[in-house]
């Protein structure tokens, strides 16, 4: 009785805490460093595992595949980088108090309601070059419609815009909760000290939305570099593997091709791009809170 | 010349009228509080007169402009804010420049007027520093110091020190008084505090639901309240009410009884509608009650609290027959000021009295009858300059 009453300013919280703790190192720790280690490996998933040492990694040196995925994540990551600053934007349009916003800042939530799934599939029918809405614009043009998901050239393009579609609304939903907690005295001081428009903007706003400014950047870095279930519902990477990514090549090299060697060194290589923002992410989080005591 | 003048200002939120033709001028250089409970419409006035909110109705002129429809940027005010509203990513110099960069002001030209604020405010130690490293006056300073940069006609607070401490409240209040004298601008100063009214402004201007109900010099409204209202808001501890019927009335008098009393003759306001049997409110300031048997009108009462402050008592007494209305302790005890010297405790027996020409008499509409009296002989003492 005694040592529990001694000690259980740090015995209840090491109790609630654990666990979170005991989870996490399961399933987020103990399968990352499961995942290395089988990365040292040549193993179908079925029989011996055969160590290769880094057999896996040389061989993705000289993979196009690989590079193409790395490409189209790069691709992913840049267009994705619009998401923000179209976020703000809309999230500044659809602030104004006017009759019937509350419509339209619903339909911004849409897609977010939707699952990613069901957004890859509407998006197919619409690219679809024989009978989509697409299609259906270009004759009306007097053009033929391009046939977007099967050529090379534009298909990241094609299933990153439709990936970019729901991302946009998450960022119009955290900059408008943003908005909702701007400080009115800093603003109606910045009226009177004559501040308009973009001034306003620029010089009162934006820095009071830094912190979602910030987070919304981040969750886009990491949404455009896990990528995976757009490309799986729109082309599965094809044609040709020309619209692949790496978190989908990795599930294609394990699960299709019983390569879950290569699948888990692809994967150790992607989250060694992840920890370079996620680690930019915790410092400048660090950073802030110190700034914010 | 008149630097700001309020006509007719009109102001509905969602079908409540929060301003009702609202109106007062000011000459040159005056200091004017805006006081009354919350919710009267002061903050409201205040908005209106720097833009921040629009009006449905009136005009309001700031050095001879039309100003009504103008933004609050182009109407020469610099405004102080409850919350300070400083800019927490800017330096207390940038803030303090802030107003002058946007409006395109040269470098070294928004440098000089923030040092020569700053100076006069003491904060040039703190120029370099954020909002953030500050303590809530040093913050305040800085708001200050923001508006006296632009050198506005006209400068607004809005509740100023209602965030500071006790003793901080104080020294700011002195300190912008001081404020006020050095710079050419008129102020106007909206607070719930009666103390920051009485001790700071030139002219009181009282509001209570979204009407003005007196605009004066502090001791004016002090002396001769219009109404039972200003009369009760102004003074602390805040003036008796009693409920008395009327007797008698003339043409220069008005009779009133108090159980227990001998008939109370008080002179009466040219004008005022009043006859025989009229419920009316009898008010006295606890300062004119006096302990013992000097005065005109006297009656037994017992010492049912004593608030020692110092430099003077407070007392709640019961007189039995007499209560008070909306007393301040709700068991309708009468209060009253008295020396600090005048011993007194709990469940003494005393004798308490007031000279007739201290009462007040409020009709059913709660106006004035009794007429205005010389501001001069008040027993409240002119407030000194700090």
């Amino acid at each position: 009785m005694t040592i529990w009453r001694r000690n259980r300013s740090w015995l209840w919280p090491a109790f609630f805490i654990a666990p979170g703790i005991i989870l996490f190192g399961i399933v987020i720790v103990g399968s990352s460093v499961q995942s290395l280690w089988i990365s040292f490996f040549q193993w179908d998933g079925f029989d011996e595992m055969q160590w290769i040492g880094l057999g896996n990694y040389i061989e993705m040196l000289d993979d196009p595949q690989f590079y193409i995925s790395l490409r189209n994540n790069i691709i992913w990551l840049a267009v994705f980088m619009l998401a923000p600053p179209l976020g703000l934007f809309f999230a500044l349009l659809i602030n104004q108090q006017i009759r019937g916003m509350r419509i339209v800042k619903s339909l911004f939530f849409m897609p977010l309601v939707m699952s990613q799934v069901a957004v890859g599939v509407v998006f197919t029918w619409f690219y679809d070059p024989s009978s989509g809405l697409l299609a259906l614009f270009f004759e009306a043009m007097g053009a033929t419609a391009p046939a977007l998901l099967s050529d090379p050239r534009w298909v990241t393009l094609a299933v990153v815009f439709a990936a970019l579609w729901p991302q946009v609304s998450f960022c119009v939903i955290l900059f408008m909760a943003g908005l909702n907690n701007l400080d009115e005295s800093q603003i109606e001081a910045a009226r009177v000290d004559n501040a308009r428009g973009w001034k306003m903007l620029w010089y009162v706003i934006l820095p009071q939305l830094r912190q979602v400014n910030f987070i919304a950047i981040a969750v886009t870095v990491i949404g455009a570099l896990r990528s995976f279930d757009m490309i799986s519902v729109m082309t599965s990477g094809g044609p040709f593997g020309s619209s692949n990514v790496l978190a989908y090549q990795m599930y294609s090299q394990s699960i299709q091709a019983y390569r879950f060697g290569y699948g888990a060194a692809i994967a150790s290589v992607l989250f060694a791009i992840m920890v370079v923002f996620i680690s930019w992410y915790l410092w400048r989080m660090l950073r802030m809170e110190k700034e914010g005591a | 010349m008149s630097n700001l003048e309020i006509s007719n200002i009109s102001k509905c939120y969602e079908g409540r009228e929060v301003l009702k033709n609202v109106g007062f001028k000011s000459s040159e250089k005056e200091f004017i509080v805006v006081v009354g409970p919350s919710g009267c419409g002061k903050s409201t006035l205040l908005k209106t007169i720097a833009g921040l909110t629009s009006v449905d109705a009136g005009r309001i002129l700031i050095g001879e402009h039309d100003v009504t429809r103008s933004e609050p940027g182009d109407r020469d005010i610099a405004m102080v804010f409850q919350s300070y509203a400083l800019y927490p990513h800017m330096t207390v110099a940038e803030n303090m420049g802030f107003g002058l960069r946007m409006a395109g002001h040269p470098k070294q030209q928004i440098r000089e007027a923030v040092e020569h604020a700053a100076s006069i405010l003491r904060i040039t130690d703190y120029l370099d520093m954020r909002p953030k490293q500050l303590s809530g006056g040093q913050r305040q300073r800085v708001a200050i110091g923001r508006a006296i940069t632009r050198s506005p006609a006209v400068f607004l607070f809005d509740e100023p020190l209602s965030n500071l401490d006790a003793a901080l409240r104080t020294q700011m209040r002195v300190e912008i008084g001081q404020l006020y004298r050095r710079l050419d601008a008129t102020m106007v100063y909206v607070t719930h505090d009666q103390v920051e009214a009485m001790t700071m402004a030139t002219r009181i201007v009282l509001m209570n639901s979204g009407v003005i109900e007196q605009v004066g010099s502090p001791i004016e409204l002090y002396t001769n309240p219009v109404n039972r209202f200003v009369a009760g808001f102004l003074g602390s501890p805040r003036m008796n009410f009693i409920e008395a019927s009327v007797t008698e009335v003339n043409d220069d008098q008005i009779v009133v009884a108090l159980e227990g009393l001998d008939d109370i003759r008080v002179a009466r306001r040219h004008g005022v509608g009043v006859s025989r049997g009229d419920t009316v409110t009898l008010g006295i300031r606890p300062e004119e009650i006096s302990v013992g048997r000097q005065r005109s009108h006297q009656l037994p009462a017992r010492v049912e609290l004593v608030e020692q402050l110092g430099r003077e008592v407070i007392a709640y007494v019961d007189t039995g027959s007499i209560r008070a209305i909306e007393s301040e302790n709700g068991l309708g005890h009468l209060t009253i000021q008295v020396d600090r010297k005048s011993a007194m405790s709990r469940d003494d027996d005393i004798h308490i009295g007031f000279d007739a020409e201290d009462i007040y008499l409020f009709n059913a509409d709660g106006m004035t009858m009794t007429p205005n009296r010389d501001t001069e002989k008040s027993p409240v003492h002119e407030v000194s300059e700090a």
